[in-house]
């Protein structure tokens, strides 16, 4: 069954962009520019998903989530949002959304973010084991075992292995990594995050052939779900 | 408001306000001794005129009695004198002697010794009884030697008096002084203070602070164009605020077109087989419109931080010790690929804070730390208590700062010849400003030879 979502966003062309990204997620859109507009629609019919601006004529981003969550409609919410400082953030959090990514934005980034509004939507609470391949993950236990192998892995290595099989097959961008992995809501200069990930690299892919962590034209980093 | 005033002890040198109030008491008092001394040296003057008076009118009688009737004459007088008291009350003692220097009568048995035989007036103590006597001595042309002194008790009995009449005033103007000094000064440094407690408080980012209290006095004046010109100010920042703002709207939307339509070609061209040839250009145009954006970004965190200085919402308690613990975590990779050792000493510090803010703070410092680090060497990072204050310092042993390039480093896209071979934009710096602005921290940069050392010096958060 396609997913439906509803796209609240002023900009026509980005309202198309982010129409056709998810388009190639097999959802099926609909896309408004008018706040009140998608409070309407949004309380009328249920949807999987509800991408909204914040500047928008009718009424403003952060109120239309407010109506909605006072409605009890539960639908994740990702801000797109040209405010993009931390303290934006956190106040379009604190306000209901489940998301907020700041304008401009890299097409894996919006798409891992949706990713995992979508899996958090769906399944929760967290599984106790990702299986990506041979990779077995045993969430609680914080342990890994790669074809029966156990693989120790420091906090940090482990936190990171988990979001890159929670997303396995796609790709995560650097920034994601580093809002689920360490927190942070920006970017280091250096490239810490590569030096983090070449290290788990060298002990989950030590005796083995390759790697199972590709990256990706230097933007992100992706669990090969058809690891051998 | 009201500015707590500090103790005046201690202050003191500090303080003009108190130093020119400690003058004039100080004046007050020198007055008043004056004033003092000048009675004291007049009535002393004039008591010991009276008694001269008294015993010259006295020997003059005695040598009348000579001329009447020789030297046996005074003789008896004087001995009949023994034991009674002047016209005045005074005890009086004689004594005369033969031109050979023969005692012929009186109260000695000779000159006291110190005396000089040939001076008119003449003073002497008693060295058995201690009593203090002023004296005359008259020689008789013709006749005998005659010493006349009456006892000084009386005079310095009224001296005494005097003294302690003196020293009343004297500690009234000491006390009138004393109190002048602490309530005017007291009253002056309160006001004063007023002003100085606005500016510590915008300086360290509250723009809202405004003097209090008003008057048409001087101070009240000064009050008036220290609020006129931070309201200017406030004005001014909001008007930069709303600027960048309605950049932020205006510009991060067509950048986030931009972006979307390369990302959009890019697919297209991939999907193709005819036009697949294009990829790696847009591959390197998304790469640049990468880089424009996280520049612009990072200008606009900067001015966004800096508009929010001062303003306490959205601060919490947050220990930097834990911050640092996380940056270290995130960079202590980087730094072993580089051969670089993180010599990390931290103790709690809690400050009030954004901790993504600070989080970002300390990691700029610490990348910039381990970009110029050469191989092999150490950056101390270290966090202490230092009277009052939190100081987190970070230091590398890389070239530091050429000479005189510690104040433009804080501005934007401002970089050292010597970097240009390290990636960057010259924003580390600024962003790192703008963060110990927001939080009403102090930043100096030191060479360390070798090396730069960062200290930033804040507040530690009141639990």
């Amino acid at each position: 069954m396609a997913l439906r979502a509803l796209i609240i966003e002023d900009d026509a062309v980005m309202a198309g962009h982010v129409a056709d990204l998810l388009a190639g997620r097999d959802f099926t859109t609909e896309t408004t520019a008018d706040g009140a507009d998608g409070l309407r629609r949004a309380a009328a019919s249920p949807f999987d998903l509800i991408v909204t601006d914040r500047m928008l004529p009718g009424l403003e981003g952060l109120d239309v989530i407010d109506r909605l969550r006072a409605l009890g409609v539960t639908t994740p919410i990702m801000v797109v949002s040209a405010l993009g400082l931390s303290g934006d953030r956190v106040h379009g959090l604190e306000r209901g959304a489940d998301d907020y990514l700041a304008k401009p934005f890299s097409d894996d980034e919006f798409l891992a973010r949706v990713h995992a509004l979508l899996r958090r939507a769906r399944i929760e609470p967290h599984p106790e084991v990702l299986l990506v391949g041979d990779i077995e993950i045993r969430v609680k236990a914080r342990t890994v075992h790669r074809a029966g192998r156990h693989v120790a892995l420091s906090p940090k290595e482990f936190e990171l292995l988990r979001c890159l099989a929670e997303h396995a097959g796609r790709y995560v961008p650097r920034s994601l990594l580093l809002e689920r992995v360490w927190k942070l809501r920006f970017d280091p200069q250096t490239n810490v995050v590569d030096v983090h990930v070449s290290r788990l690299r060298g002990k989950i892919d030590d005796g083995f052939d390759g790697t199972v962590i590709r990256s990706a034209r230097g933007e992100g980093y992706m669990l090969a779900a058809d690891a051998p | 408001m009201t500015a707590p005033v500090p103790p005046l002890v201690g202050r003191f040198s500090r303080s003009s306000t108190l130093r020119l109030v400690g003058v004039i008491a100080a004046v007050f008092l020198a007055a008043a001794l004056v004033l003092a001394a000048a009675v004291w040296a007049t009535v002393s003057t004039a008591m010991e005129r009276r008694i001269l008076d008294t015993i010259r009118t006295d020997a003059t009688g005695l040598e009348d009695v000579w001329r009447e009737g020789g030297t046996a004459a005074l003789a008896r007088a004087v001995d009949r004198r023994r034991g009674e008291t002047g016209a005045e009350g005074h005890r009086r003692v004689h004594l005369v002697v033969s031109p050979e220097g023969e005692k012929i009568a009186g109260d000695f048995d000779a000159w006291p010794n110190d005396l000089a035989p040939d001076g008119e007036v003449v003073r002497f103590r008693d060295p058995v009884s201690g009593v203090a006597w002023s004296g005359v001595i008259r020689r008789i042309a013709g006749g005998p030697d005659l010493l006349v002194a009456h006892d000084r008790a009386e005079r310095e009995a009224v001296m005494a008096r005097l003294a302690g009449d003196l020293a009343i005033p004297i500690f009234l103007a000491l006390l009138v002084a004393a109190t002048v000094t602490v309530v005017v000064g007291r009253r002056l440094l309160e006001r004063v203070e007023r002003v100085n407690a606005t500016a510590r408080a915008v300086e360290a980012g509250d723009l809202t602070a405004r003097v209090a209290g008003s008057g048409h006095d001087e101070f009240g004046r000064l009050a008036a164009h220290v609020n006129a010109m931070l309201d200017r100010i406030a004005a001014l920042v909001a008007g930069v605020h709303h600027l960048s703002d309605q950049i932020a709207h205006e510009t991060r939307t067509p950048l986030a077109r931009l972006r979307s339509r390369l990302e959009r070609a890019r697919r297209e061209a991939e999907a193709d087989p005819g036009s697949r040839g294009a990829v790696p250009a847009l591959d390197d145009a998304i790469a640049e419109s990468a880089e424009l954006i996280a520049v612009f970004a990072a200008l606009l965190d900067i001015a966004r931080t800096e508009a929010a200085a001062g303003d306490a919402r959205g601060l919490a308690h947050v220990d930097l010790a834990e911050v640092v613990g996380d940056v270290v975590d995130l960079y202590e990779g980087v730094a072993e690929d580089r051969a670089v050792r993180l010599a990390v000493a931290v103790a709690p510090a809690v400050v009030l804070g954004e901790r993504l803010l600070l989080t970002r703070m300390i990691a700029n410092l610490v990348d910039n730390a381990v970009k110029f680090s050469p191989e092999g060497g150490t950056i101390d990072i270290a966090l202490t208590r230092s009277g009052g204050d939190i100081r987190l310092t970070v230091r590398d042993r890389g070239p530091g700062l050429p000479e005189g390039f510690e104040a433009a480093a804080f501005e934007r896209f401002t970089r050292a010849e010597a970097t240009a071979s390290v990636p960057g934009h010259g924003l580390g710096l600024p962003l790192v400003r703008a963060v110990a602005l927001r939080h009403g921290m102090k930043i100096d940069l030191r060479p360390a030879d070798p090396g730069l050392e960062v200290v930033i010096r804040a507040r530690p958060a009141e639990i």
